[in-house]
């Protein structure tokens, strides 16, 4: 026998048709392919989504739905949710369960989440601004990377946040916010994000404003009348909409702070005492909020959510047996059309072993030539899968 | 040599039968079997190239039985000793005039590729088919489609060439000359050559000419 022949002989057939090849390579590769692709994507999905709930060690929020808060609190998506009262986030704070870091998210600019937090938050995110400086007052905001990019947006710029109903005329003003930084990506939902400090989004909820000064002598019954230790205001003074260096000082909270609201906390333990501990204090069942471990809330999500795609998986599966079966029998066809071809062979001086391995390597090659080919598509689909789920998840 | 003795052979659910006592052909002979279509001429050479077994009796080749020889031991017989000519030439289409010539090499006789190919291209200079040795079957008449598959046939310098009507689709110049290659061929090499064909005309190139009516003794002799 002449394996370098028998190799020979099956490439020529192979190559002298070409298409009718590549079609059987295609079609074995692309059920290899499909099953292997759609595992990576589940596996993918479910690192991305856990990755950002495993560095979010536990969060507390108003009761209810526990993977709404996650995904409001971690990936800004917007929920219907009630809030957490600032009290609440303070008298957290007070037990000293670790660090607590406060988010409101209920607000958008520019279709983009604002986020109402504190510094620690860029610390556990590990958020650095690439451009530009971090927040220092009212009013300034630090923007992701995508966000920048899509709106082209740089420090020095502004963003406006977006009224939650245009039709509300008595509603809250937008507020026109200083950029002051660009943040470095890190693929994840901070990307497309306005980082804002706490008291920012408390201005945007209409519960702090500045306006001009009442006291300021102006025109009589210009901004309103004024006896002698008196000051009534009316509608014609000017509020203002951005928060500057000159109307920095007029602006000032009303109500009682305890009240005001906030998305949630992300509580950041130090250690396992901590983390027992603070799961310990909110087991209460008459407690008005709850804590929860995003991951395990993200675990269960996932096994929701991918269970449909197991399924897909298991069909893939058999259509991949299905697309195999039908491949062998375009190859016993071919072969039985060869069938003078494989005579010839025999008649010239192949022993039916021969003829056989002629078969059969000419298989091997196809299948292997598929297998490559998906191997290669997976190895893509692999690298290819985190960054744009990173996209699409976060 | 070729010697075929007291051999019977009947396809299955087949009235055809065929029985030879004796047939001869010595080296360096050529020898003509002729009858009308049908009478069992391309059946004989099957079994005097032992694709075909007889039922009876005994086919030997330079004194080895082929008919007793296993699939593989037979195949690797007939690669190294037996070269055929067929009436239809069995070329492959998709391998090109060169690798048609060499398909014996592919096939197993790697280690005679350097001979086999420098006598091939001998034998393409003479049958006039040089010009198209990179040339796939298609693109060729089917003169120079029956030259490819006689220079298939020669290069492996066989001790026994069996053909199966040559010259049948050649015009008579051609005929006339590529059969002077085989038979000079033959002669040169103290080769067998045993070739059946109906173009009488011809028939005083060969040594011995052979009435296949007289060869085959059965009574039913018409193939299926």
């Amino acid at each position: 026998m002449n394996p370098g022949g028998i190799a020979f002989l099956s490439w020529k057939h192979l190559s002298h048709r070409p298409m009718r090849s590549l079609t059987l390579v295609t079609t074995i590769a692309l059920t290899l392919f499909f099953p292997r692709a759609l595992q990576v994507f589940i596996s993918e999905s479910e690192d991305v989504l856990q990755e950002r709930a495993r560095s979010t060690p536990l969060l507390v929020g108003p009761k209810g739905s526990s993977i709404d808060l996650t995904l409001n609190s971690l990936y800004f998506t917007p929920q219907q949710l009630p809030p957490l009262t600032y009290a609440a986030y303070e008298n957290l704070s007070r037990q000293r369960f670790g660090t607590t870091i406060p988010v409101h998210s209920r607000f958008r600019a520019e279709e983009a989440p604002v986020i109402g937090t504190s510094l620690a938050y860029f610390e556990l995110r590990e958020l650095m601004v690439v451009s530009g400086r971090m927040i220092t007052r009212l009013g300034d905001c630090v923007i992701g990377a995508q966000l920048a990019a899509r709106k082209n947006l740089k420090p020095g710029d502004t963003i406006t946040s977006s009224p939650e109903n245009v039709f509300d005329l008595a509603g809250v003003y937008p507020l026109r916010m200083r950029i002051t930084g660009v943040l470095a990506p890190n693929h994840t939902a901070d990307d497309d994000a306005v980082f804002v400090d706490l008291k920012t989004t408390w201005i945007i909820e209409g519960l702090a404003h500045g306006h001009q000064d009442l006291t300021d002598p102006g025109p009589p019954g210009e901004s309103g009348e004024s006896g002698k230790n008196v000051v009534r205001a009316n509608a014609s003074v000017i509020e203002f909409n951005e928060v500057t260096d000159e109307n920095i000082t007029s602006f000032h909270f009303h109500g009682e702070p305890g009240a005001y609201p906030l998305s949630s906390a992300i509580v950041v333990p130090r250690n396992q005492k901590q983390h027992a501990l603070a799961l310990a204090a909110y087991q209460d069942k008459d407690a008005t909020a709850q804590m929860v471990i995003p991951l395990s809330a993200v675990t269960d999500l996932a096994d929701t959510l991918f269970a449909t795609q197991r399924l897909a998986l298991a069909a893939f599966r058999l259509l991949g047996v299905a697309a195999l079966g039908l491949a062998s029998l375009v190859f016993l066809l071919s072969f039985r059309l060869r069938e003078r071809e494989m005579l010839t062979y025999a008649k010239i001086g192949a022993s039916r072993i021969l003829v056989g391995t002629l078969k059969a390597v000419e298989v091997t090659i196809v299948v292997i030539s598929a297998m490559i080919l998906a191997r290669v598509a997976v190895s893509l689909t692999r690298s290819l899968a985190s960054d744009l789920l990173s996209r699409f998840l976060n | 040599m070729l010697r075929v003795e007291e051999i019977e052979f009947q396809y299955p659910q087949s009235d055809y039968r065929l029985r030879i006592d004796r047939f001869v052909c010595q080296a360096a002979q050529a020898t003509a079997i002729v009858g009308p279509s049908g009478c069992g001429k391309t059946t004989f050479l099957n079994l005097a190239a032992g694709i075909l077994h007889p039922s009876r009796g005994v086919i030997s080749v330079d004194g080895v039985e082929i008919s007793s020889l296993g699939d593989s031991m037979g195949a690797t017989f007939r690669l190294a000793r037996i070269g055929l000519i067929f009436q239809e030439f069995e070329l492959v289409e998709h391998l090109a005039v060169r690798d048609n010539i060499l398909l014996p090499v592919h096939l197993g006789l790697r280690s005679q590729r350097t001979a086999i190919e420098a006598e091939a291209k001998r034998l393409a200079e003479h049958t006039g088919i040089a010009g198209y040795w990179r040339m796939h079957p298609r693109n060729l008449s089917h003169g120079e489609r029956q030259r490819v598959a006689i220079c298939r046939a020669l290069s492996t310098k066989p001790s026994l060439v069996l053909a199966d009507e040559p010259t049948g689709n050649l015009d008579p110049l051609n005929k006339r000359k590529v059969l002077d290659v085989m038979i000079t061929t033959a002669r040169e090499r103290g080769q067998c050559l045993v070739v059946a064909t109906h173009d009488v005309e011809l028939l005083d190139a060969f040594d011995a000419v052979v009435q296949f009516e007289e060869l085959n003794q059965s009574r039913e002799s018409t193939t299926p």
